[in-house]
């Protein structure tokens, strides 16, 4: 094998995933973390309670974190071309990633932000809080440990289904596994692919760890 | 007033809180401080940070809160965990954590919700203390719900019962406990074993309220009248900071009615059995 001609592509493979699996993260977390405050407030006994609208956005939810991400991929076509202007590439590679972390960060949120103490809302709500300060001030900040590891694990959930991107030209690593390493019998690609998804799995995991036991104080 | 009730008003500091909209009905609840069984603390803040915390809440200048938090941690004793996190506190200090937010907003009615229960007896001392202390120098209104009757013993001035979700009792202790049938009082000085007055002797229970339980009323009592005095039981409580007794006694002799004119002329409290 020669390494002068894989480096950059492992590199560029490498540089690929990071940007579909980065941008993904950022809409991710934007999108679905107010989901999954929503599940939290509109509960029979949440904030707002809105058990109507709770059980359609869990039912929406529900729907989409049931579809397989391939079938994913290939449903929004339409949509992601209606967003990007074209439904092939790494940009466009966001669009479904994102659909399909959006609903499972949501549920990952609910969980955190719901092992939030009841009496802390109490208190807030005694001490003259609004819906929007208890949000902001108590629900957030305390459930941040878990909102942190619950992102660790929503990106590498992102980085296995940006693997399949390369069904719609995504690139990535793990489009160079599967059309070099698998389909061209190039093991050694297979592997240095596998080693560097390893590492960023690794790497994040770590990292998020690190990151929550910092901002604990339990 | 988290939940509207279903009937009735809720009245504090005159205001009709049942009759509030939900953003009046917030601001009314910043006036009112509140502490709880299980301190509610937020564990992502320092003590510092849970002090601030409502005048965060009602947009207190931000140049003036760090004063204020030292003020108020200096009030209950806590000035050198400034900076600490609550999961490094102990209970005491937790609520005493709990108290400086209370009054942060400078209310002028504090809930306490069974907020000594999940302390331990001596804990529970020091932090009741804390709360008389306040309740003299702040002039602060203090609504204290407890089901340790020692808790009111030893800080309550009123008192109201609740059983089966109705109020049985209320009133001043200092009334409640004179009456010997009122549930307070029952609760302080269980009613001992009946006894049977011996034959031509009298049975009374003797209530005695602050100056004259300092005083050696019964030694008066048989000098002055011609009466055997047998003292059957008794028991001195302190009481709201007065000291309360209540003696169980058999009386014989030829002057029997005039003795017992005599004690309640000095103001004691005389059940005749």
């Amino acid at each position: 094998m020669d390494w002068s001609i894989w480096v950059p592509n492992l590199l560029k493979g490498t540089a690929e995933t990071l940007y579909m699996v980065g941008v993904s993260t950022l809409f991710t977390v934007i999108l679905g973390l107010p989901l999954g405050v929503l599940l939290v407030i509109t509960d029979r006994k949440g904030l707002i309670a809105a058990p109507t609208l709770n059980q359609i956005l869990g039912s929406i939810v529900n729907i989409a974190r049931s579809l397989p991400f391939i079938i994913l991929l290939v449903i929004v076509i339409p949509f992601t071309r209606l967003l990007v202007g074209t439904s092939i590439g790494v940009t466009a590679a966001i669009v479904p990633l994102s659909l399909a972390a959006i609903p499972f960060f949501a549920r990952v949120a609910e969980t955190g932000l719901r092992e939030v103490d009841r009496g802390l809302v109490e208190a807030s709500q005694a001490m003259g809080c609004s819906t929007w300060q208890i949000i902001l001030k108590v629900l957030i900040p305390e459930a941040l440990p878990s909102l942190i590891l619950g992102t660790a694990l929503t990106i590498i959930s992102l980085i296995s289904y940006s693997a399949m991107a390369g069904a719609i030209g995504g690139g990535g690593l793990g489009d160079l596994a599967i059309r070099y390493g698998y389909q061209r019998y190039e093991t050694d690609v297979m592997i240095a692919t596998v080693v560097l998804l390893i590492v960023l799995v690794q790497g994040i995991q770590i990292l998020g760890d690190k990151l929550a036991q910092k901002v604990s104080r339990r | 007033m988290l939940e509207r009730p279903t009937s009735g008003k809720v009245v504090v500091n005159h205001q009709d809180l049942t009759s509030l909209s939900d953003t009046e009905l917030r601001q009314a609840r910043q006036q009112i401080g509140m502490i709880f069984q299980h301190f509610n603390l937020l564990n992502s803040r320092t003590v510092a940070g849970n002090v601030a915390f409502p005048l965060e809440i009602i947009g207190y200048d931000k140049n003036k809160r760090q004063s204020r938090v030292e003020e108020l941690l200096d009030l209950v004793g806590l000035s050198d965990k400034t900076n600490v996190y609550p999961a490094q506190l102990s209970g005491g200090q937790k609520q005493r954590v709990g108290i400086a937010r209370a009054l942060a907003t400078e209310p002028r009615v504090l809930l306490s919700d069974e907020a000594t229960s999940a302390l331990d007896p001596q804990t529970t001392i020091s932090i009741l203390n804390l709360l008389k202390d306040l309740n003299h120098r702040l002039g602060l209104t203090i609504l204290l719900i407890t089901h340790e009757m020692d808790v009111v013993k030893q800080i309550c001035d009123h008192v109201a019962i609740l059983q089966e979700s109705k109020i049985v009792e209320s009133g001043a202790i200092n009334d409640l406990i004179v009456d010997p049938d009122s549930l307070l009082s029952q609760a302080f000085f269980p009613p001992s074993q009946v006894f049977i007055p011996r034959p031509g002797a009298t049975s009374a229970a003797i209530t005695f309220i602050g100056d004259a339980a300092d005083q050696p009323v019964l030694a008066s009592l048989v000098r002055k009248f011609d009466v055997d005095v047998n003292i059957l039981g008794g028991s001195i409580q302190n009481i709201g900071g007065r000291r309360i007794g209540r003696l169980q006694v058999e009386l014989s002799g030829k002057q029997v009615n005039s003795a017992l004119n005599y004690l309640n002329q000095l103001g004691l409290r005389v059940e005749v059995q």
